[in-house]
């Protein structure tokens, strides 16, 4: 009846050490993670500037145009024969979404019929001012755009 | 050389020179602030002639000043007349003869070139009201150069402190043009700056401060200033406004040549004159706002219940109205016109039709505003609403284009247009439902997580009792 007791006491011991281990190592798991992820290599820029990365270079085709959000603002993405281009992608008029066209290769209002460049200056309509520019990047394969 | 007028004393003897500017302050001091001031080569000789330097007796030049200074309108007599200037003296243009001094410089291309400066405004102004009134009815109350750009402190046109800077042309054309005893000899209306003040163009330039707008001169031309004539206000307004008119030259209507255009739907009444230029069209940022009001009052409602619908045309601005009382002032049977033969009997036609692109304009306004709403309400809790924000932005362009289709009243484009809207509003629902459905089972992930952890607590309590206990026990025995 001792022994017996003995045992069942041991037992339960055991018990709430794995209980303890298990909670420990979880613990100490998530102590060590942020130190390894302050390791890790640095993908953004600091200082306040958002970068952020828009693509793969691979899967990006000449004259391919696309929209991205940066620092919560629409972008707009071209790959141009001599590198990528972005330039926001509100038109300075009413504020619609402008896009690329593919065939003039320009950009242009579809609200208005506003045309701009690829630098952004307007070439056409009504819009008072020309989009403003961002700064693309490629590194390693991936396309990056910063404000 | 100098004879100084009968008021100016010969009192001190000695002689000393002096220039314009000594004595005439005011003109000397707004010059010096003009644009013209950094042109080399141009002084007071330039308009009016004269000496560069006088020579004149010491001590009277204040006296001068006190000559120079009174208004020419002081009953004094003209102090040219007073002083004399030199046999090249030119003295103060007439109004008829502002525009051929100005453009002795500025119908030069030769002095012009270096400034980039068009040259053709003399000829330009001759061919407007203004000029034609000048040169052909000898009229001199008509404007001249100087009544718009300032005499001696012309200003560039982007100087904000110029009276032809974009701001100020409205209040510039309306010191004349809301003249009653000016206007009336013409039988031009005075109500004119008034209706552009109140209209889209007006509030957009005066209260929103955007100098993209149009102004007077927009229109109607600066040197060249005449009103379009009544077939041509399409294609000034077409000058902004390519998509709609565009589209308007695909209507019905484009063929009728008694139809008034742009003005016959966006002014009050359809009358030509009128400036009070409205929209038709609801801005993005009104039927978000309207439909956000809608759902603080009656939280939960759907854009296909009728009692929505109804609430939302109740607050919206510009009022829905608009689109029966504009297409009624030409299709309804009381309509008493000359050409009232012509379109009769399509009214029943032009009704329904109007009837539908309605249905369809009130259907992107809802779907776009529900859409909209809910992706800035669920963006303000913890989810990333990144992409579907970037979809609400492609809804407002597709919303804001569809105010130009509107003008081709082709009901298969506009219903294109409403389904891509409304399939973009579809995309933001299914991504957004989406996400909450994530945020849910997020939720419901929590609960085996704080189970472990209470387990973990529970042990580590266990744990301190044993040991405890064993210290205890240890210490008595």
């Amino acid at each position: 009846m001792t022994e017996a007791h003995d045992e069942s006491r041991t037992t339960r011991r055991s018990f709430v050490d794995v209980v303890i281990g298990i909670g420990t190592a979880i613990t100490s798991f998530a102590m060590v993670l942020p130190a390894l992820a302050y390791l890790w290599p640095v993908t953004q820029s600091g200082l306040g500037k958002a970068r952020e990365e828009v693509g793969d270079a691979a899967t990006w085709t000449l004259w391919q145009a696309r929209k991205v959000v940066v620092a919560g603002k629409p972008v707009l993405v071209v790959k141009t024969d001599k590198g990528y281009t972005a330039m926001s992608a509100v038109c300075t008029h009413l504020g619609c979404l402008v896009e690329l066209d593919p065939v003039k290769r320009d950009v242009i209002c579809p609200c208005h019929a506003a045309r701009f460049d690829l630098q952004g200056e307007v070439t056409g309509g009504p819009p008072p001012r020309p989009l403003p520019l961002y700064q693309v990047s490629e590194v390693q394969g991936k396309v990056y755009v910063s404000t | 050389m100098v004879m100084p007028g009968a008021s100016v004393a010969r009192e001190v003897s000695g002689i000393e020179k002096v220039a314009c500017i000594d004595c005439h302050l005011r003109e000397g001091k707004a010059f010096s602030e003009s644009v013209h001031v950094s042109v080399d080569n141009l002084d007071c000789r330039t308009c009016h002639g004269g000496e560069k330097r006088y020579s004149v007796e010491t001590g009277i030049v204040e006296q001068l000043r006190q000559v120079a200074s009174r208004p020419a309108d002081s009953g004094l007599g003209d102090d040219a007349s007073r002083f004399d200037h030199g046999s090249a003296f030119r003295g103060k243009p007439t109004r008829r003869d502002i525009p051929q001094r100005c453009g002795t410089c500025h119908a030069d291309v030769t002095a012009m070139n270096p400034y980039g400066l068009a040259t053709d405004q003399l000829a330009q102004y001759r061919t407007s009201g203004h000029g034609r009134a000048l040169y052909q009815r000898q009229d001199e109350r008509v404007a001249v150069c100087t009544d718009c750009h300032g005499t001696h402190n012309v200003m560039k046109a982007d100087d904000p402190a110029s009276p032809v800077h974009a701001k100020n042309v409205p209040d510039t054309c309306g010191r004349c043009h809301e003249d009653a005893s000016l206007m009336g000899p013409s039988q031009l209306s005075t109500r004119v700056v008034a209706e552009y003040r109140r209209s889209v163009h007006g509030q957009g330039l005066l209260e929103q401060g955007d100098v993209g707008m149009p102004h007077c001169a927009t229109c109607h031309g600066s040197h060249a200033a005449v009103p379009p004539g009544y077939r041509d206000v399409g294609h000034v307004c077409g000058r902004c406004h390519q998509q709609e008119e565009q589209h308007f030259l695909a209507s019905p209507h484009a063929k009728f040549s008694m139809f008034p255009r742009c003005v016959g739907c966006h002014t009050p009444e359809g009358n030509a004159r009128d400036h009070w230029i409205r929209r038709v069209a609801a801005s993005p940022e009104v039927i978000r706002e309207t439909y956000a009001r809608l759902l603080d009052v009656h939280p939960g409602t759907r854009i296909d219940d009728p009692k929505t619908q109804a609430a939302f045309e109740a607050r919206r601005e510009p009022p829905v109205q608009q689109y029966e009382t504009i297409c009624l002032r030409c299709h309804h049977p009381r309509v008493r016109s000359a050409h009232r033969a012509f379109f009769s009997e399509l009214d029943a036609q032009a009704a329904q039709s109007g009837a539908t692109l309605y249905q369809l304009v009130r259907q992107a306004e809802l779907s776009y505003a529900a859409a909209t709403e809910r992706v800035e309400r669920v963006g303000r809790g913890v989810l990333l609403v990144t992409d579907e924000a970037l979809l609400a932005e492609e809804m407002r362009t597709k919303l804001v284009s569809l105010a130009p289709i509107q003008h081709a009243l082709n009901e298969e484009k506009l219903t294109q247009a409403v389904e891509e809207l409304n399939a973009l509003a579809e995309q933001v629902h299914t991504s957004l439902d989406d996400k909450v459905r994530g945020l849910r089972w997020r939720y419901w992930a929590l609960l085996p997580i704080w189970s472990c952890i209470a387990v973990f607590v529970t042990a580590l309590w266990v744990k301190y009792k044993q040991l405890k206990h064993a210290l205890v026990a240890e210490g008595t025995g």
